[in-house]
This record gives structure tokens, sequence and C-alpha cells, in this order.
């Protein structure tokens, strides 16, 4: 696995351990054992993994919300001790104030930033236009389909420009058919947006499809990084390509990674 | 007489607005409805719904008129509808009237106030802080299960006669109720709801101003409601305790003069107003959740 220096890197991952306390336990639950990596400039990575094998712990700790035992994380450089400006997250549930108009809930981070309205909006209003919402900007949230939901969590990651994305398993909830829609939806706005991120997901096919490098975890407890893959296609990726023989050979290969049992891993990390 | 399925609409058995008993006009076609199920959607209907109460409270009135002019029991024991309205109006034009009015309301204004105020800061301080949920805990466990009515006698000691021993009876009855829903919404709050605030970037006052307290709309206005009528009834209780004007006081001077009728005036003017204050927080609660389907 490529480990450089901090310097320059969006999002750097250092012998990363959590653990939690149990009630009623003396010995600490270890969600995380010992993972490194890097996210590099313009750079997509997934990480992949069996459930229970520690994503949820490894997004709580770079967002900053959930205290980490050993290492170290680094997102542009700072030490993340709490929630970095430089981040913006997209949450596996939309998570919009429902009493707040869609365009409200865009700005949100504008808003506690306390920018002046008329700039919040307008950019809130360039976030809505890049996912394609504009028109249900004075919209409730509970007026808006699974989908779209989960395209105003996008925009609201995306509205304070930061460097870094993370991306939490954002179209688990979708039925099948949006979830691919929204798979291409991200691939363009990817693009456009021109960010470094991390994403997360169980779906193994949806990160070959979005992804630069996949990362794959052991299953926990004590998860560590297993493997790392490169996706070798050309972007703009279209749909079309879940449908190639090369695509699905390296869906399997992670396949394979992923159904490892922990004992079978080993402690190589 | 046997009761064999009634063929037509014409003459059932059983006595139903219900629309969905009425299986035989269901088959037909809407505007073919029967002349009962017709009724039975009309008797849903808004509308519908005010004639019929409306029409039910004036049976109940006028067979309280006709109770008193049967003279079963003496007219100033009984009372009867035309009774107070008389009494009412006399009283109404009184200067009594005002008096009475003014130094309740006053009381209502200010103990509801200070328990609007003080309820939801508590509730707050409770529902977030662990350590102010344990300081609080005991006196809220105490106060809260016992009648605080039983004190009331105690605040004219502290207090007086006056305006000052109501409202602080009034405050003790009111402010529980808001304390406890406050804590209780705020507690309830999603707390991914919490964390996504913070990821971006919202300190404490955000997430509980921003956050929390609008989430617990609903918990904190069931509330406002509870402390509406414990608010009333801490009033009429201290002024029956000890007061020289107010609505309580008007009740308490009627019954010592055998005016039956001048203490139904009493009631219904608390009456009204509960209903009066409940319409405001109904109003209140439409406008803060406009949002909601």
């Amino acid at each position: 696995m490529t480990v450089s220096t901090v310097e320059d890197l969006p999002v750097a991952v250092r012998r990363l351990g959590i653990k939690y306390h149990i009630k009623g336990q003396i010995e600490p639950f270890v969600a995380v054992k010992s993972v490194s990596f890097d996210v590099r400039k313009g750079e997509l990575v997934a990480v992949v993994g069996p459930s229970g094998c520690g994503k949820s712990s490894l997004v709580g700790a770079i967002s900053g919300l959930v205290p980490y035992a050993a290492g170290s994380i680094y997102v542009t450089r700072e030490r993340v001790k709490s929630p970095s400006p430089h981040l913006g997250v997209v949450f596996q549930r939309a998570l919009l104030l429902p009493w707040k108009s869609v365009l409200e809930n865009v700005a949100i981070s504008l808003t506690i930033a306390r920018v002046p309205k008329r700039e919040r909006e307008e950019r809130a209003m360039a976030m809505l236009k890049m996912v394609g919402l504009v028109d249900f900007a004075s919209r409730y949230p509970h007026e808006l389909s699974g989908g779209m939901q989960q395209r105003v969590n996008l925009a609201r990651a995306l509205v304070r420009d930061p460097d870094v994305l993370l991306l939490d398993e954002p179209f688990a909830s979708l039925d099948a058919q949006t979830r691919e829609e929204m798979q291409e939806e991200l691939m363009k706005i990817w693009m456009l947006a021109g960010k470094s991120g991390l994403f997360i997901t169980h779906q193994i096919d949806e990160a070959v499809y979005l992804a630069d490098r996949v990362l794959v975890m052991s299953a926990g407890p004590a998860s560590i990084l297993i493997d790392e893959v490169k996706i070798p296609f050309e972007r703009p990726r279209k749909l079309h390509l879940k449908r190639e023989p090369e695509f699905q050979e390296l869906v399997d290969r992670i396949w394979e990674k992923v159904r490892l049992k922990r004992d079978e891993v080993g402690d190589e990390a | 007489m046997s009761y064999i399925p009634f063929p037509s609409g014409a003459d059932v058995p059983a006595l139903s607005f219900d629309i969905e008993d009425d299986f035989y006009s269901m088959e037909e076609e809407n505007h073919t409805l029967s002349r009962r199920a017709r009724f039975g959607t009309w008797a849903q209907s808004r509308v519908g719904r005010r004639v019929i109460g409306t029409a039910s409270v004036l049976l109940v009135l006028a067979a309280w008129q006709i109770f008193a002019s049967l003279n079963i029991v003496q007219a100033s024991v009984s009372s009867s509808p035309w009774g107070v309205i008389t009494a009412g109006r006399a009283y109404y034009t009184s200067s009594h009237a005002l008096s009475d009015l003014s130094a309740s309301g006053l009381e209502i204004l200010y103990g509801f106030l200070v328990s609007l105020v003080v309820g939801i800061v508590l509730g707050v301080a409770i529902g977030t802080n662990k350590l102010m949920e344990a300081a609080f805990d005991p006196f809220i466990n105490l106060l809260y299960s016992m009648p605080r009515i039983a004190l009331a006698p105690l605040f004219v000691i502290w207090f007086g006669i006056g305006m000052e021993s109501k409202i602080a009876v009034i405050f003790l009855n009111a402010v529980f109720p808001i304390i406890l829903n406050t804590a209780a919404g705020l507690r309830s709050v999603d707390q991914e709801l919490v964390g996504m605030s913070r990821l971006f970037g919202a300190n404490r006052w955000f997430v509980v101003t921003k956050i929390m307290l609008p989430s617990s709309v609903p918990s904190i206005v069931a509330g406002i409601r509870l402390a509406i009528g414990n608010a009333l009834l801490g009033m009429v209780v201290a002024e029956l305790i000890a007061s020289t004007r107010g609505v309580g006081f008007l009740i308490e001077s009627a019954s010592n003069n055998f005016q039956t009728d001048l203490l139904f005036v009493g009631i219904f003017t608390i009456a009204i107003a509960a209903l009066i204050l409940m319409s405001a927080v109904r109003l209140i609660e439409r406008r803060l959740d406009r949002w909601r389907p």
C-alpha cells in the first residue's frame, strides 16, 4: 500500500485504531485495528467491506465526531480532532431539516458560518442547479422523493466548497433503479466539481464504477485493510460499463476478498 | 321481532352515521347514494360536524331549561340557561366584571409567561445536560407527583392575598408540564441530525436553538396545552382560598350568597377563557408547523 507523507494529500490516514467502550465490559471493543491509506488530489477512493467491518467507525473518525484511539487522520494537512471545515459529508440518510426549505437545507453550513443571506442563497442555488433541483428550491424535504433528497444531501455537502468529499453509503437506501441513476449523476458531478473524495459503500459494483481505487476492509472486529484494487477505466464512465466482462472480473476479484473471514486474513497490516 | 338483514336503506335498525356500515348503498354509484348514506357523508364533513355539535349543545341547554321550569328543585339551586344569561348580562355591565377579569387575566398572563420561559429554559437544561438532570430530578419528581395545589395556602402566607400569591400558585402548577415535555422532546431529537449540523460547524447554541428546539415543537406544545389547564386550575383555587377580586373570587362569593346563576357565570367565563387559550395555542402550533403536509 502506498503511504507517503501527509504533504498536500487531501486525506491521509495513518495506523488508525478505533475502540469503543461497551457497557458492562472491561475490555474495549476494537472496531478498527490499524488502517493506513491516502486519498490523492482529484481521486475518488472507495472503501468496501462486509457489514460490521468498521466502515461507520471510519466515517465517524474521519468526520471528527468519533474520537480515535490510535494513529492519526489528516484532512488537507490538518490533524482531525473535530469536524474539519475542509470536509463535506454526504450521509447515508438525507438528514434534512423537515421544517426548512430545500434551499435553506442546502445552505445550512453557510448559515452556520454566518454567510450573508444573499450570498448563501446564490451559492445554494448554484448547487441545486448542479444536482438538477432548481425547481424544488422552495419545497419542503417531505415533498421530495428519496433520490431527490439524496441530491439535496449532496448539494449541501458541496455548498461550502470543501476540498474533500466523504460519501457514507449515500445510495444505500435507494431502490436499484434510482441508485444507478444517482451513480451516473455523481459521475457527472464528480467531473464538474473536481474534488477529492472517499466513498464508503458495501456495494462492490458501485465502488468499481465510481472509484479510482477500491480499498477492501476485512470483516470485523479489529478490521484492517486487506487489499487495494486500481480501477483502470477512463472517465466519464457510462452505466453500460457495468455489463463489460472486465468490469465483472474486477467486481468478482474484490468480492472474493470481501468474503474472507477475519481469521483467514491474518495480521499483515 | 327478529332482525333480518334490512332490505333497503329506509328502515335500518341501528342509528349510525358511518357510511361504511351502510353496505347496501356502498354497492351503488356515488351519485345514487341512499339518503342515509348521504347524511353520513355530510355528518363527517366540517360543516356537518359543526351543525350537529351545535344542535347537541342546544339540546342539552333546552333540557336544562325545561328541568328548571318544572320546579322539581328550587330555581335558585338548579339555575337555568336563561337565569345564567340574565345574571351574566347584569354582571358584565357592572364594574365588577372589569375588575375581576383584569385581575384574573393578569394573574394568568404573568404566571403563564414566567412558566413558559422558566419551563423551556429548565427543560432545555435538563434535556441536554446529565448533570442538570441529576440535580433537578429529586425536586421535579417530588413536586410533580404531589398535588401542588396544597402549597397554595403557604404562598398566601409568603406572598399575601394579592396578585403575587396567585402568580406563584399558577407558576408552580403550569411550569412542570412544560419542563417535562420540553426535556422529553429534546431527549428524543434525532442524534444524527445533531451530528449533521456539528459536521457543518454548528456550535452548541446553534444545535439547541436551530435543531433541537424546532424538532421538539410538538412535544413542547403538548406541554403548553397541559400547562394552560393547570394554570387555570391554579388561578381559581388560589382565588378561592384568599382574594378580593378575580373570577375565582366571583365564584366563591356567589356560592356564599346562594347565587347559583352568578356562580355559573363564573364557571362559563373560565370555560370560555380555556377555549380561547387552547385555540390560540392551536394557531401558534399551526404557524410553527406550517411545513407539515
